[in-house]
């Protein structure tokens, strides 16, 4: 009858004086795996311009048809091209992250990030448009003038 | 018809004489690649990529314009053949930009089937590409108020010279400089100005000429549905295909996404003009009629109160007692467009007569406008100037349309009796875009708002002077919202399907009809558009085949890929076998002038 409650106890104690494995989530994390595929973020190049073209290749390769996107004409600001995407959604309940649309995409605008925090408060924003998915761009971005 | 028979790759093959060893190949599903030809313009042989080595011949030759021969003996398999054909894919790769993924043409492109299918999978190439007008940005130019221009993409086949040459007849566009420096070009870099522009997107082989419209709208594999149908906006009725974006349910926006044309050798050959290409964006635009409108809630007094939209069940019978006070006084009167078709008008005959006895037919008048379309005097593809489809199926009906297809409807005589206020009620039906196609009848608002008319309905599909002044506003469908079949000015019965639904509350326009006869007591015993067909093959000589005639809905994608492009689609029909067949219908009507097939049948798969 005792013998099992100091069995108990000591399991405990020894424990206590163990490392600690759990993390004070959410003031501190655990570092993700590199190869962890997260939230996808869009890229910029090394001018701050985006990078994506709108190709459509990523909704296209996207197996859980989670992204939609629409392309307009770039004067020059946005982009270093001619077309770029006015609107880029991703549907995060439909994600399941399995990154095609990185491997998909030809300018490698496109990857696989590692926020795992993807709760939202209401259903409006299930979907990550491209304000969410944007790397933010460096304060100072120009237009490239290289052309 | 004299024939040859000679020998492709140890196949025996029969043609026509006269017929190239390019078409014979393709008629029998062998595949040779091609980029200059194109079936509906003249040949050039300037692209080099159908070679092919005939026996006797001391050198390989080009298959597009070589005339088959008796005996002849092409082998499009060998080695010497399939070395200089790889040879001439790298060569036209050398400058052509890889920037597909941001190309219109991407996924529907000659250039990128056939160098994966013939040419080498690699560029040696080392230098940097040749660059017209910029790259980036500045690679694409203006080329006219219709089309964007990319002259790095340009393979120089010429088939858009040809085309303004021979289809057009404006050569407006030209090859400048010589040799490396070769180019396309404008005079003065003014551009294209053709009411047939935007055929060029369709027969150039590359991503070189682009509409504006179809700019950046969508990727083809994103266009998975495709419905076969006819325009309506003059009265050729060019058959063309609808094309419908695909959306994940969340995304908004419209559906159609734009219009091609689609080969009948009798009607519009492989092209179409840009009116009917082009205008479109009001069928899915803001200002649809979605909902039945109606004036305030006490009776004819309501006159100042403004429009309220409502529902079917509250403006149905309101508009019933409107109709049988207006009717009882014996002034009254439907004006209908020659856009209705003849499934509208048929109905719209027996409510008439239902409604008026032996004044039926001249209680209705039929309206439509003529423009003529400034055209080059040698184009091979007149627009006509009636722009309405129907304006024969109307006389077909027994109604007046004075000249018919020669001008424009003549409506003073009941201007003339509405001013007069002998018409006190009319019924204008408009399934037209948003100018209408009544012409200038702003004096039909005007004599509602002065009282000479006391009721006005008007059936119409977007806002218009006319709805804002109507009593009645019951809103219809355009004519890719519904399946119906016009008489073109040719005299021949063609279908037009519905490719999407109409918006809202909205009713093809035969339904609301039959709703209205049925509130007013007269039986049309007709639940869908097919009944009515039926009822009017059985009454109307000359449609007997009218029934028969079958519609389609959007059929998927992978049969499509190529469809946007006439020739290619015939490419699609052709190289591709292996693939399910696209499908094709009209059915040729008795009575009416020969048809020959409106489809170049398909091949067995071998
Ligand atoms: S990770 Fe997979 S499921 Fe998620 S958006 Fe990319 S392709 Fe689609
Ligand atoms: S623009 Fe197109 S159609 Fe005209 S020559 Fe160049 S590739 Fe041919
Ligand atoms: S198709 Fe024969 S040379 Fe171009």
């Amino acid at each position: 009858m005792i013998k099992p409650i100091l069995v108990g106890l000591a399991t405990t104690f020894r424990h206590m004086f163990k490392k600690k494995v759990a993390v004070n989530y959410p003031d501190e994390k655990i570092p993700m795996f590199p190869k962890f595929r997260g939230k996808q973020v869009l890229m910029r190049d090394e001018n701050g311009l985006e990078k994506c073209v709108a190709c459509g290749l990523c909704a296209v390769a996207c197996p859980a048809d989670a992204i939609y996107l629409e392309a307009a004409e770039n004067d020059g600001t946005v982009m270093a091209g001619p077309r770029y995407a006015s609107l880029y959604q991703i549907h995060k309940t439909r994600c399941i992250f399995c990154g095609y649309c990185e491997e998909a995409c030809p300018v490698s605008a496109i990857f696989m990030g590692k926020d795992y925090e993807t709760a939202v408060y209401s259903k409006d924003d299930f979907i990550w448009d491209k304000s969410d998915l944007l790397v933010p761009g460096a304060a100072n971005a120009k237009p490239s003038q290289q052309m | 018809m004299d024939s040859v028979t000679l020998t492709i790759d140890g196949r025996p093959v029969t043609v026509a004489k006269g017929k190239t060893v390019l078409q014979a190949a393709i008629e029998s599903g062998i595949s040779v690649p091609y980029y200059c030809y194109h079936p509906g313009i003249s040949i050039d042989g300037s692209c080099r990529v159908c070679v092919v080595k005939i026996e006797k011949m001391p050198k390989l030759q080009t298959s597009c314009s070589t005339l088959c021969a008796d005996g002849m003996v092409v082998s499009t398999r060998d080695r010497d053949v399939v070395e200089a054909r790889a040879g001439v894919f790298e060569f036209l790769l050398i400058n052509h930009p890889l920037d597909c993924p941001v190309c219109d043409k991407g996924g529907e492109c000659p250039l990128q089937d056939f160098s994966y299918t013939f040419g080498p999978a690699e560029s040696r190439m080392d230098f940097p590409r040749r660059v017209f007008d910029g790259e980036g940005v500045k690679a694409d130019v203006d080329f006219g108020p219709t089309l964007m221009l990319n002259r790095n993409r340009c393979i120089l086949c010429t088939r858009c010279v040809r085309f303004m040459k021979e289809i057009d007849g404006d050569a407006q566009i030209g090859i400048v400089d010589r040799g490396y420096g070769s180019e396309i070009a404008t005079f003065q870099e003014q551009g294209v100005h053709s009411l047939i522009s935007g055929n060029l997107m369709d027969v150039c082989p590359v991503g070189a000429i682009l509409t504006k419209d179809y700019r950046f709208k969508s990727r083809p594999w994103d266009n998975p549905g495709v419905v076969d149908t006819i325009c309506t906006l003059c009265s050729k009725g060019c058959n063309t295909s609808a094309w419908l974006k695909a959306k994940p349910e969340w995304a908004r926006g419209s559906r159609l996404i734009r219009m091609t044309p689609r080969y009948n050798p009798d009607v519009n050959g492989y092209w179409m003009c840009d009116i009917g290409r082009f205008n479109y964006h009001w069928i899915e635009g803001e200002n649809r009629l979605r909902r039945p409108m109606m004036r305030g809630s006490a009776g004819s007094a309501a006159q100042a109160a403004p429009l309220e939209a409502s529902a079917w069940h509250d403006v149905q019978p309101r508009l019933r007692d409107r109709l049988q006070e207006a009717g009882s006084g014996g002034a009254f009167h439907f004006l209908a467009s020659a856009h209705a078709s003849m499934e509208e008008l048929f109905v719209l005959k027996q409510l008439a007569e239902a409604l008026l006895g032996g004044d039926a037919m001249k209680s209705v008048s039929i309206g439509w406008e003529a423009t003529e379309k400034p055209q080059p005097a040698t184009t091979k593809f007149k627009v006509p100037v009636t722009d309405a489809p129907n304006v024969n199926g109307a006389r077909d009906l027994g109604f007046a349309v004075g000249r018919g297809n020669e001008g424009p409807a003549d409506l003073s005589g009941l201007r003339k009796a509405v001013e007069a206020g002998t018409v006190k009620a009319l019924y204008v039906i408009d399934p037209a875009g948003p100018k209408g196609s009544l012409g200038d009848i702003s004096w039909i608002a005007a004599a509602r708002r002065s009282g000479a008319l006391s009721l006005l309905v008007v059936q119409a599909v977007v806002t218009s002077e006319l709805t804002e002044a109507a009593d009645f506003v019951l809103p219809g469908s355009a004519w890719v919202e519904k399946d119906a079949i016009y008489t073109n000015d040719q005299g021949r019965v063609q279908a037009a399907s519905r490719a999407i639904a109409p918006p809202g509350e909205a009713l093809e326009d035969w339904q609301i009809l039959v709703n209205v006869g049925r509130s007013l007591g007269v039986a049309l015993p007709y639940e869908s558009s097919g009944d009515v067909r039926r009822a009017l093959a059985a009454a109307m000589t000359g449609y007997s085949e009218a029934e028969r005639l079958a519609f389609m809905r959007p059929v998927p994608a992978s049969t499509w890929m190529q469809a946007s492009n006439p020739s290619e689609r015939w490419k699609w029909d052709f190289l591709f076998q292996d693939l399910p067949p696209t499908k094709g219908h009209n059915v040729q009507m008795e009575g009416l002038p020969a048809q020959a097939t409106p489809f170049i049948p398909l091949k067995p798969v071998q």
